[in-house]
């Protein structure tokens, strides 16, 4: 008798959630009047009625199911959204980015999903704005002026980004690849070929990492090596540096560190140890590919990147302090570091490549050496006599957190620390 | 109950003193050196030794060594060694009261007497692997151990007072932007990772590094310099964030002192750092061309 009580009871609690359950969905959040989705929204929103013409809908909006993105009363978010750009499409789109994932694109992480997707309807798959590599480069200019006027071009590349990058997020890759080189690359290059193993000296590449020497986004270096190709892979020179192809480890260099590009370098390495100092990274284990990338690159003077990512690598606090700077210093703008400073080697502090820092600024601000505040050897700092004024007395060259690279808030703070008596 | 009451009070205070940190750090400042035994100005100096009654001030940018006697009343210079073909850039006292200097421009390490005279320099023998070894910097013990910091090779070496090979500590896989080294009374290694903000030791007797801290760069710029005081303290000069920062020997970040400025007490690109017996802390105040001399009081 209990038993049967108590089953009775379960059925009931039972249909009753289903029916409040029914009940919600029928009414949907804004219990909205039946058939009022979407057609009522359109009939105010009267030119919106041309994007349901188009070949690509947004399923919501299919299926009239505007208040699944917007809130039709009030909203703190722009185009009375239900929410921030960030959260919103993650409702339904929650496995766009895998979790760890190796590399996620910018404008996702951002939650700039609307960068590249018309979240209403449009002419091309997957609601993208613009069709093919076009939206991409709309972003990567830079790269896609680069990709068009390659004289070598990777056909894959011009045809669609998409064949090599995943757009949302990698789980596995870098840079958004679809898979790690070279297995990406192998897809389409067959490397047993007569030819393949005789254009790389017999050395198993295939086991290696293809960016190294060549430039995925097309050169104007033959094979698309990147444009500046170290001369011992232009000579065909592998085992200048390496083992030879055929020994137990053909990748393998001969010498650590500068040691192994003394050989060729020896003037510059011998200059640079007949410095005072020397910038550390150069004598370590890795030596000059800390910054230089022995096969090719498209940087200059074979960087491994920017000069400003490179540098910025160790650097980092320098990036930093320009980043927060009111004033920006031009040079660090640029990316130009050695403007100022020596890479290899110097007789001065900081690797500077002039003797006295108004010597290094007035490469640029040649005013001072006419008209300026009294600065020079001879011009004591009233607040350490054991410095002369210069510069750097009032400014910081990387920048500060004020304007014009000054060391205090304001002029008044600034001249007050030596010129006391005018103190407040 | 209220017997109960008494002695949970008890185990709370005693458990108070034992996880609050049994001391805390203060440093005052004692005075500072602006000149050589001439009156000359230092100029831009990058390291300093210290003993209990003097210091020697590696004075880079005058290519010179100057030695200065201390007292509780005075820093005093006492003797002025140029040195005019080598870029002295770290510096340290051995047991026997020679001078050690690294030389920035040979990236060797030049043995001074006490009277100045140059007396050789550092020619390790027997060391296994690699011929090649590159000092980025280096310590000497109590017992006269010379610990290179070998970034070519990537391996703290321990070389006894004779330059005999001991033993050597390979760095930690991944880390290799090491800039400097100090050794504990007890003999763990501590190395300093500036760019990474990290500080790695090998504990007496282990033959590799473990890491002891990291994400020290949410607290510092470019830490370039380790000292270590009696308490197990570690000292770290930020040279790009002119200031010290202070770690525990657990790791932990116990917090910063000084700013940048121009004033006493305030630091400049500070450099080499140094600690003696009685815990005084020598600071190279670089680009303030002095040297600032402490007491830590751990009170």
């Amino acid at each position: 008798m209990r038993l049967r009580v108590t089953s009775i009871f379960i059925v009931l609690i039972g249909l009753m959630l289903c029916c409040s359950a029914a009940l919600a969905q029928a009414e949907g959040k804004f219990k909205l009047k039946p058939g009022a989705r979407g057609k009522l929204c359109l009939s105010c929103h009267s030119a919106f009625s041309e994007k349901m013409n188009a070949k690509h809908i947004h399923t919501p909006l299919a299926k009239g199911d505007c208040s699944g993105c917007h809130n039709p009363h009030a909203s703190n978010h722009a185009m009375m959204m239900d929410g921030d750009a960030d959260s919103i499409c993650y409702k339904c789109h929650d496995s766009v980015v895998p979790e760890a994932a190796a590399s996620v694109h910018q404008m996702v992480a951002d939650g700039e999903c609307t960068a590249c997707h018309d979240p209403h309807a449009s002419a091309y798959p997957g609601n993208l704005i613009k069709g093919g590599s076009e939206l991409c480069f709309e972003c990567h200019q830079e790269l896609g002026e680069k990709i068009t006027s390659n004289k070598y071009s990777h056909s894959p590349v011009k045809k669609n980004c998409l064949r090599c990058h995943t757009p949302h997020a990698s789980e596995k890759s870098a840079s958004l690849l679809k898979k790690e080189e070279p297995g990406l690359c192998l897809d389409c290059h067959k490397t047993s070929s007569g030819g393949f193993k005789k254009s790389h000296r017999n050395y198993p590449v295939e086991q290696g990492r293809c960016s190294s020497c060549h430039d995925p986004h097309g050169s104007n270096s033959g094979a698309i090596l990147a444009d500046n190709v170290h001369e011992p892979i232009t000579n065909g020179m592998c085992n200048q540096c390496h083992n030879e192809p055929n020994s137990a480890d053909p990748f393998a260099v001969k010498k650590d560190g500068f040691e192994l590009c003394q050989g060729c370098h020896y003037e510059m390495i011998n200059e640079a140890f007949s410095k005072n100092r020397l910038h550390w990274p150069l004598v370590d284990k890795t030596g000059c590919i800390n910054c230089h990338t022995p096969h090719a690159s498209s940087e200059d003077g074979l960087l491994r990147d920017s000069m400003l990512n490179v540098c910025g690598k160790c650097h980092s606090d320098t990036l930093a302090r320009q980043d927060r700077s009111q004033t920006k210093h031009k040079p660090i703008t640029d990316g130009e570091c050695t403007v100022c400073h020596s890479p290899h080697a110097s007789d001065n502090p900081f690797m500077q490549k002039e003797a006295t820092v108004i010597a290094i600024c007035g490469q640029c601000h040649d005013w001072q050496t006419h008209s300026s505040h009294p600065i020079g050897a001879e011009v004591l700092d009233p607040r350490n006599l054991n410095l002369a004024l210069d510069c750097l007395s009032c400014h910081r060259t990387h920048g500060t957190e004020y304007t014009k690279f000054l060391h205090f808030s304001d002029i008044q703070s600034l001249c007050v620390q030596c010129h006391k008596k005018y103190r407040r | 109950m209220h017997k109960s009451f008494a002695r949970m009070i008890v185990v709370l205070l005693l458990g108070i003193l034992f996880v609050s940190p049994a001391v805390a750090t203060k440093i005052k400042h004692r005075g500072s050196v602006y000149v050589d035994k001439a009156g000359s100005s230092l100029n831009r100096p990058e390291g300093v030794a210290c003993g209990e009654k003097y210091f020697i001030v590696a004075d880079t940018g005058n290519n010179q060594m100057v030695r200065y006697s201390m007292t509780d009343q005075s820093l005093t210079p006492e003797g002025t060694f140029p040195l005019p073909k080598i870029s002295p850039m770290i510096t340290q006292i051995s047991t026997k009261g020679d001078i050690y200097i690294l030389d920035g421009k040979t990236r060797t390490i030049v043995k001074m007497g006490q009277s100045g005279q140059i007396i050789g320099k550092v020619e390790p023998k027997g060391i296994p692997g690699s011929k090649t070894y590159m000092s980025r910097s280096f310590k000497l013990d109590k017992k006269g151990n010379l610990y290179l910091l070998d970034i070519f090779s990537e391996r703290v070496l321990v070389l006894d007072a004779a330059e005999k090979y001991v033993r050597h500590v390979p760095f930690p896989e991944g880390s290799s932007s090491f800039s400097d080294l100090a050794i504990s009374d007890q003999g763990s290694i501590y190395i300093l990772d500036g760019v990474a903000g990290a500080i790695y030791v090998s504990n007496p007797g282990a033959d590799s590094f473990e890491l002891l801290s990291s994400n020290l760069k949410e607290h510092m710029n470019f830490p370039t310099n380790l000292a270590i005081d009696s308490n197990g303290t570690l000292y770290l000069s930020d040279q790009y964030g002119s200031g010290l920062a202070l770690v525990g020997r657990d790791g932990s970040f116990q917090g910063r002192k000084f700013g940048m400025g121009w004033e006493e007490g305030q630091l400049y690109y500070p450099a080499q750092l140094c600690i003696n017996k009685q815990d005084v802390l020598f600071i190279a105040d670089k680009n303030n061309s002095r040297v600032q001399v402490f007491s830590i009081l751990n009170e």
